[in-house]
């Protein structure tokens, strides 16, 4: 860790908190939802990188049950301000995309009539009835007969028709899909038929009702600007609304993460218009990709294909050669992970092909970034199974153990390993694009691109030789977590929120330096959500916008020193683990209880496990367990 | 509805058109298939199409009257709104359509719609640019083409 960073201190603390207070003994899956808050369970993805992104971002999941519930909301909001009945209020919040807060303020600025015209809503007052209601019998205009008056229906708008015409009309309007505006008979009347009276009419066709229900309920989805179905394939049946930013990256309670402005993967750090094109031109240069996806590479010494078995990108060859995956050059048999952090492949030399003309130098150029792109996510792909392993032997620890440790520091690790290998693959599609003089050639001047591209690839290669460092000390035996000596778990903790740190500044540098300075167009990507974001899976209950306070400390741990609160983090004969996590814990505890004890609306930090686990007596949560005496 | 049998409303109308036809407008159903009319129009006067007989071909969907009826001119027509296949740009066969108008309405609007072209609004992009930009030639043309395939 280098000098604190005014943020870094935060980044630790938010950390230490997490670790402590992750396991309240409650899977996500016993967490049902239930609707007591309605509208309230936000899943914790506020943003908390402090940069250009003034609002944090909320977002909320939307399962079939919560769809009903968040229309009857708005829905309600809207009639009992406006008087008016459900289907008016549920055509002006289909013409206002479900926007509460336009249709409202158009209506304070502009009034009633003006609002109802904009939805093209008849106003009752603006037709006079046309059949007489006294009249026993009715001429019905659709189908010409003369009908006893129980058998007709009137309409708001003033126009009667005999119910068969009407159930026929409504059939065929819901069959050809339009549920969501069906309009009077009338001529030329255009009113939306009322939907109490519509359920009436249509109270014997169980099969057309049910499809107008369904569609009147995904209105409130595909209707809204603020709300995406998950793009998952087969349909998990859920949605996601977002409240603030569309920038960001949901994760539905199916596991399929998401960009909510283009509904493709997350591909944060590079701009939605970037990997748009990344993927047109991987499609069509799917030749090479074949070719750049194997999973061998040859050998510098030997040449004989050298299959990687570890997320590290250092492998070693059967002849004893060592090497780097990421640019097959071979490197010492001393090749730890502060070499690894000092060496240079990721930087992309332009000299080098400066001879070799346009297209050549274009195909190579994609070719690095590619290559590097790949190396993270094949990085990814094979520190997944390990991670699974190893938080298989943490749990199965953490149950069993007589004398209580805490492995969240390793959890953390593998977790924070995850993003962060997803994040550096695609700062390779935003660096072949923001330096490739192309997209940006009218706004960046040649000698400023060279500059921010060093900018970028300095930080980035530290990050990269961070994250190295980290998966390779992640990368022990189940066996050996139990005896991991404190040194390394300190390492560990340090190199999780050293990673943490450099991703803050990294997303700084993209929003701020880099595409904050363009002034052509907007460009935004996925803010980073540091550490809150690892944990934000279904299911999370409490209003957790409330930035975290200055006021939390952990004396000693603002250098990003280990959980040990009062220990020398350089010491390596630090105090006992137990003893050291207990006084964290402790004065964890102490911190996180008058906050439970005030309720949600307190501006409480953090995610609602804690909370929760707070709220239930009994609850075997790590706290407890470890209470010091 | 039942699959062959005529709805009530067709025989109602279509006795109704025969008994009281619309001024300069004709509607006859063809002999084997009931829902669908051979319909002549007489051009209106002082109309481009004045003196002109305008066959059209109308039919009554299955869903009628709940969808509207299929009309198209069977006879060459020069027209800001009337494509060269016959097919009428006409808001009431389309979206404004309603139960409560009927075969006459449709024809009577369809007449009314030869006296008022409306080229603001075209199906034929040529032929309402023509109106607009010299409406007498566009007018002459239309008068030729009346002349031309709308006389007997
Ligand atoms: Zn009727
Ligand atoms: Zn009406
Ligand atoms: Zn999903
Ligand atoms: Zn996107
Ligand atoms: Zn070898
Ligand atoms: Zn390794
Ligand atoms: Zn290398």
């Amino acid at each position: 860790m280098g000098t604190p960073h005014d943020c870094g201190a935060y980044s630790v603390e938010r950390m230490m908190e997490d670790m402590y207070d992750y396991d309240s003994g409650y899977s996500e899956g016993e967490e049902e939802p239930s609707s007591d808050e309605a509208g309230m369970d936000f899943l914790d993805g506020e943003c908390t990188t402090r940069t250009h992104h003034a609002q944090p971002t909320r977002w909320l999941l939307i399962d079939a049950k919560k769809l009903l519930q968040v229309q009857e909301e708005a829905l309600a909001s809207v009639m009992a301000i406006l008087g008016c009945s459900r289907s008016t209020a549920r055509s002006l919040l289909m013409h206002f995309r479900w926007n509460t807060e336009t249709l409202f303020g158009m209506m304070a600025e502009r009034g009633l009539d003006d609002l109802y015209r904009a939805a093209r809503i008849t106003s009752r007052s603006a037709k006079t009835p046309l059949a007489p209601c006294d009249a026993a019998e009715l001429a019905c205009a659709a189908c010409l007969c003369d009908v006893a008056r129980p058998d007709a229906t009137q309409m708001a708008c003033g126009h009667a028709f005999c119910n068969d015409c009407w159930r026929q009309h409504l059939a065929v309007q819901i069959s050809e899909g339009r549920s969501r505006r069906l309009v009077c008979m009338g001529v030329r009347c255009g009113a939306v038929c009322d939907e109490e009276q519509v359920r009436q009419l249509l109270a014997g066709e169980a099969a057309l009702l049910a499809r107008y229900e369904r569609s009147l309920l995904e209105s409130y989805v595909e209707d809204n600007a603020m709300t995406r179905w998950c793009p998952s394939v087969p349909h998990c049946g859920n949605a996601v609304r977002v409240d603030g930013e569309p920038h960001c990256e949901p994760e539905c309670s199916c596991g399929v993460r998401f960009c909510f402005s283009c509904t493709e993967e997350p591909h944060s750090p590079c701009t939605c218009e970037m990997w748009k094109r990344w993927k047109v031109k991987c499609h069509d240069d799917s030749e090479t990709k074949n070719w750049l996806t194997a999973n061998t590479k040859a050998c510098p010494k030997c040449g004989k294909p050298v299959e990687k078995n570890g997320g590290c990108n250092l492998v070693v060859c059967m002849c004893g050669q060592a090497f780097c995956w990421l640019c097959g050059e071979s490197t010492g048999r001393e090749h730890t992970w502060t070499s690894i952090s000092g060496h240079s492949c990721g930087r992309y030399s332009e000299e080098t092909s400066a001879r070799v003309d346009e297209a050549q130098r274009n195909v190579k150029r994609y070719t690095h970034y590619h290559l590097r792109r790949e190396a993270h996510m094949s990085s990814q792909k094979l520190e997944a199974p390990v991670k699974a392993k190893l938080q298989a032997s943490i749990d199965k620890l953490e149950k069993n153990q007589s004398t209580l440790k805490d492995y969240s520091w390793l959890s953390t690790a593998l977790e924070q390993l995850f993003h962060v290998r997803r994040i550096l693959g695609y700062s390779y599609v935003f660096a072949f694009y923001m330096f490739g003089n192309d997209m940006f050639r009218e706004e960046v001047t040649p000698a400023q691109n060279a500059l921010n591209q060093n900018l970028f690839e300095d930080q980035q290669q530290q990050l990269e030789g961070e994250v190295e460092r980290l998966s390779m000390m992640t990368e022990m035996t189940p066996d050996r977590i139990m005896e991991a000596e404190d040194a390394l778990r300190l390492d560990v903790i340090n190199s999780t929120v050293n990673i943490d740190t450099r991703l803050v500044r990294l997303y700084e540098l993209l929003e701020n330096d880099l595409l904050g300075a363009l002034t052509l167009g907007c460009h935004y990507i996925s803010p980073y959500k540091g550490q809150s974001q690892l944990r934000s899976g279904g299911g999370v209950h409490g209003l957790s916008t409330a930035a975290v306070g200055g006021s939390l400390e952990f004396p000693g741990l603002g250098t990003g020193a280990g959980p040990s609160g009062d220990g020398d983090p350089t010491r390596p004969a630090s105090p006992p683990v137990q003893a050291a996590t207990a006084a964290g814990v402790a004065r964890a505890a102490a911190r996180a209880v008058p906050r439970q004890t005030q309720g949600l609306g307190q501006g409480s930090t953090g995610s609602g496990h804690r909370e929760r686990a707070a709220l239930v007596p009994g609850s075997p949560s790590k706290r407890m367990r470890h209470d010091p005496r | 509805m039942a699959g062959g049998q005529l709805p009530r409303r067709i025989i109602k109308e279509t006795s109704r058109l025969m008994s009281e036809p619309a001024p300069g407008i004709s509607a006859h159903p063809s002999e084997d298939n009931l829902r669908y009319f051979n319909v002549m129009i007489l051009g209106p006067q002082q109309s481009p199409y004045e003196g002109g007989i305008f066959k059209l071909e109308l039919f009554l969907p299955e869903d009628y009257p709940m969808a509207a009826p299929k009309v198209r001119f069977l006879t060459k027509i020069y027209h800001p709104n009337i494509d060269k296949l016959g097919r009428i740009c006409l808001d009431i066969l389309k979206d404004k359509w309603s139960p409560a108008l009927q075969i006459r309405t449709v024809l009577i609007s369809i007449q009314a719609l030869l006296s008022a072209p409306n080229p603001d609004d075209p199906l034929a992009e040529n032929v309402a640019r023509h109106w607009k930009d010299n409406e007498a030639e566009a007018v002459a043309t239309a008068k030729e083409w009346t002349r031309m395939y709308a006389s007997q």
